[in-house]
Formats: structure tokens, C-alpha cells, sequence
């Protein structure tokens, strides 16, 4: 995938894992990398970036297992950030899908489609 | 896990980014790493997790790049020279007399040069040999000096984006001058009654001389600055100099706001220092009248090295 565009996404994906609650950076590599294929050297700094702008303040807090972790904590303006990116994206992706689906919605669906047309056009030479 | 640290901290010490960055990016690490194995994942599941350290460098340094903003319309100008850099390091050297000049980048690997006004561009030298760029006026015989601005010149120069000026000398009589956007090691500039803005750049040493011409620093990120002005006013604003700052004026008055440094010198005689959000750690005042006064929100201890004024004083408040 192109890289400018990717960054673009886990941007969102960040910003949208920090609305739900305060986290650690690891947590948050982890709660992205379960779900799309990323890692940290993609994720961390796309949030060291979004901190500096002030989209995140950091606090330390004490873990169970000892040392404490930065937590990180999204600011207001961090927020109104992500509802303007939030739907770009919807308006975006939902555009992509209807241009997609315009084959049809399933692959069975789109190869059965696709064939009757190839057939025909081939029976109107 | 120690050598994915010990690389991470090389490749972040190549991208050339400041210590304290790389503290604060190493800390982290150390934070995640450390979470990573409490969490019991073995050291093949965290290299798969954390990737490579050369990656997250690159794309820290480039988070780090300072934004180049406000490139100036070159459209209604003439393209009259370009040279294209091989080289990441050039030297830059400007002898001008009155005519107005901006630096800015360029949008590939070539020095542009452009020109607007009617005087005789083909009189001036221009070269880049050496990896050297130069542009000089041409030298004028006798006393027949034309300070005749209707047929004066103007002149856009843009630098790659990529390549640090090693040196750069800009020397000028009252030409206005500004410089944008630029990444310098050592920067000299003399001027005579000429007014200059620097804005948007990464300079490691600053000189600069100015009679009657003001001077204004923005938005940038210095180690040192030295800055001589007789009666030109300067002013510094949004300025972190991570070195020291020293001044001389005679009459001129200093404006600083929202600025950081080590050291702050200043001989002055009668010109005054005005400062808002201004963070020295360390003050040295020898003036004859010349007063310096700071106000800052944060509290900050600053420490007057030396105050020797026959009329001037320090005050700091909050």
C-alpha cells in the first residue's frame, strides 16, 4: 500500500483507540497490530507527532508490574482533530464502496456477472 | 533486547537529531520494550512487533523536518540561471549592493535563480563551481553609484531541499534581504542599511552585522547567535537557541519574544533590551543606559552573571 496513504489510516486508527480511553504505547501497538498488519516503527511515530501538535498530552502512571508508563491522554483539540478526520474517512471510503460494488458484493456474484457479459458480447460478434 | 536499543540510539544519532529527542524516543522504547517483555513475548515476537530501528528513525527525523512555509511566488518572476547539486553540502556567496534578494527552496535538485526589474542582470556574475554558488554586483568604477531603485533589481535564489548550506555569506549595502526555510551551518551577513527576515531555518552559527538596518529572526532553531547592529533595531520571535545569544548595539533596540537560550551577553549603550516569554538561563549586561527588561508567565530561574551600567538595570518579573 502506499506509504503516505497507510500512514494517513493508522493516523485515524490511533486517534480512534485514544477517544475510547487514556493508554500506554505499547497497549496501543497492540490494539492496532491485532486487528491490521503494523508495527511499531510505523505506529510510534505517527503518535510522537500527533503529541507534538497537541492532539495528546502524556502522564506517567505507576504499573502493576513496577516502573511507570506513559500514558497517553487526548486533548480537545486532539478531538476535534478526529472528528474532521473521521468523516473525510466515512465520506471517502464510503464513495470507494459504492464505486466497488458496482461489480456486485461477493466474488461469486461478481464472476457469475462477469461471465454472462463476457458470453454475450462474445455471442454479438 | 539490548541491540535493538543500541542500534535504535545509532540510527537516531545519524539522523541528527537532538539529544534531548533522542532521550525522550529511547525512553519510550526502553518503556515499551520493557511492557513488551512483562507481558511474556519472546524475543522473536517482539522484533516481529517493533520492526526495524533504521525505519523508525527515518520517519521520526522526517516528523522532525521543520515545515517550510510561505515559499514565495516565483511565477512573475524571470528564470535566469540554474545549476544542478550533486553534493548534500554547498557554500553560498552574495555580494550585493541594492538590490532586494529571498532565499527559499527549491522544488528539486537545482539552484534557481530569478530576477524581476529592469536593471542589467547580465552585468552580475553568477557561477556555481566547487560546490560553490556565488552572485555578485557588479563592481562599479569611481563614485558613480546608482542608488537609483527604479531600475534596481530583485532577485529570488532557491537552494535544494535536500543540501545544508555549509556557508553562507551574504554581504550587501541596503538591499532588503530574507531567508527562508533554509538548513545552514554557519551564516555571516553584513549589511549596511538593508533590513533582513530570517525565517523558518536550522542554523548552527549566526553572525550578523547591521548598521541602520533592522533585523528580524523567526520561527527558528539556532545554536549561537552573534548579532552587532548600531542604530537598526532587531527582533527575535519564536526563536530556541540551544547555545549562547550575544549582542552589541549602540542605539538599537532588541525585541525578544518566546525565545530560549544559554547565555545571554549584551553590551549596549543606550539601546534597550525588551523581553516577553525570553528564557536565558544566564545574564550579562555592560551598558552605558541601556536597560533589559523580562517578563515571563513561567518561573525560570535566571542567573545574572555580570551587570555593569552606569543608568541601565536588569529587571525580571512575572
Amino acid at each position: 500500500m502506499n506509504a503516505q496513504f497507510k500512514r494517513g489510516i493508522i493516523e485515524l486508527c490511533v486517534l480512534s483507540v485514544l477517544v475510547e480511553k487514556d493508554m500506554y504505547g505499547y497497549l496501543i501497538i497492540n490494539q492496532l497490530s491485532d486487528y491490521i498488519d503494523v508495527n511499531e516503527n510505523t505506529i510510534y511515530p505517527i503518535l510522537r507527532r500527533l503529541t507534538k501538535e497537541d492532539y495528546f498530552e502524556t502522564y506517567l502512571e505507576e504499573s502493576n508490574e513496577g516502573a511507570p508508563r506513559k500514558y497517553y491522554k487526548m486533548t480537545e483539540k486532539g478531538f476535534t482533530y478526529y472528528l474532521q478526520l473521521r468523516e473525510e474517512w466515512d465520506a471517502f471510503i464510503g464513495g470507494v464502496y459504492q464505486i466497488i460494488n458496482q461489480g456486485g458484493k461477493k466474488n461469486e456474484e461478481i464472476f457469475r456477472r462477469f461471465k454472462t457479459r463476457i458470453s454475450k458480447t462474445e455471442t454479438n460478434k | 533486547m539490548k541491540k535493538y536499543l543500541e542500534d535504535l540510539r545509532q540510527e537516531l544519532v545519524k539522523q541528527k537529531l537532538t539529544n534531548k529527542e533522542i532521550e525522550e524516543i529511547m525512553a519510550d522504547h526502553e518503556e515499551m520494550i520493557r511492557t513488551a517483555m512483562e507481558e511474556g513475548l519472546s524475543e522473536e515476537e517482539i522484533k516481529a512487533k517493533f520492526g526495524q530501528p533504521k525505519q523508525v528513525a527515518e520517519e521520526l527525523a522526517d516528523n522532525d523536518q521543520v515545515e517550510p512555509d510561505e515559499q514565495e511566488d516565483n511565477n512573475d518572476l524571470v528564470l535566469w540561471k540554474t545549476f544542478t547539486v550533486e553534493k548534500d553540502q554547498i557554500k553560498v556567496n552574495v555580494n550585493l549592493i541594492s538590490e532586494d534578494i529571498t532565499y527559499q527552496l527549491s522544488d528539486n535538485n537545482e539552484i534557481k535563480v530569478y530576477y524581476e526589474g529592469n536593471g542589467k542582470v547580465d552585468k552580475y556574475e553568477v557561477s556555481y563551481e566547487k560546490n560553490e554558488f556565488k552572485l555578485y554586483a557588479p563592481k562599479r568604477m569611481g563614485f558613480h553609484f546608482s542608488f537609483n531603485k527604479s531600475d534596481g533589481l530583485r532577485f529570488l535564489v532557491e537552494l535544494p531541499k535536500h543540501v545544508v548550506v555549509e556557508e553562507f555569506k551574504h554581504n550587501t549595502v541596503s538591499s532588503d534581504s530574507e531567508i527562508k526555510n533554509l538548513t545552514v551551518n554557519q551564516l555571516t551577513i553584513n549589511t549596511t542599511s538593508g533590513d533582513l527576515l530570517i525565517k523558518n531555518n536550522q542554523i548552527d552559527q549566526v553572525k550578523l552585522n547591521s548598521v541602520s538596518g533592522d533585523c528580524e529572526i523567526k520561527d527558528s532553531k539556532i545554536k549561537e547567535i552573534n548579532f552587532s547592529q548600531v542604530s537598526g533595531d532587531g527582533q527575535l520571535t519564536n526563536v530556541t537557541i540551544s547555545g549562547d545569544f550575544k549582542v552589541n548595539t549602540v542605539s538599537g533596540d532588541l525585541e525578544i519574544q518566546n525565545v530560549s537560550c544559554d547565555n545571554f551577553e549584551i553590551r549596549s549603550v543606550s539601546g534597550d533590551v525588551d523581553g516577553k516569554e525570553f528564557y536565558p538561563n544566564k545574564v550579562t549586561l555592560k551598558s552605558v543606559s541601556g536597560d533589559i527588561d523580562i517578563k515571563n508567565k513561567e518561573s525560570h530561574y535566571i542567573e545574572i552573571v555580570k551587570k555593569s551600567t552606569i543608568s541601565g538595570d536588569i529587571n525580571i518579573s512575572r
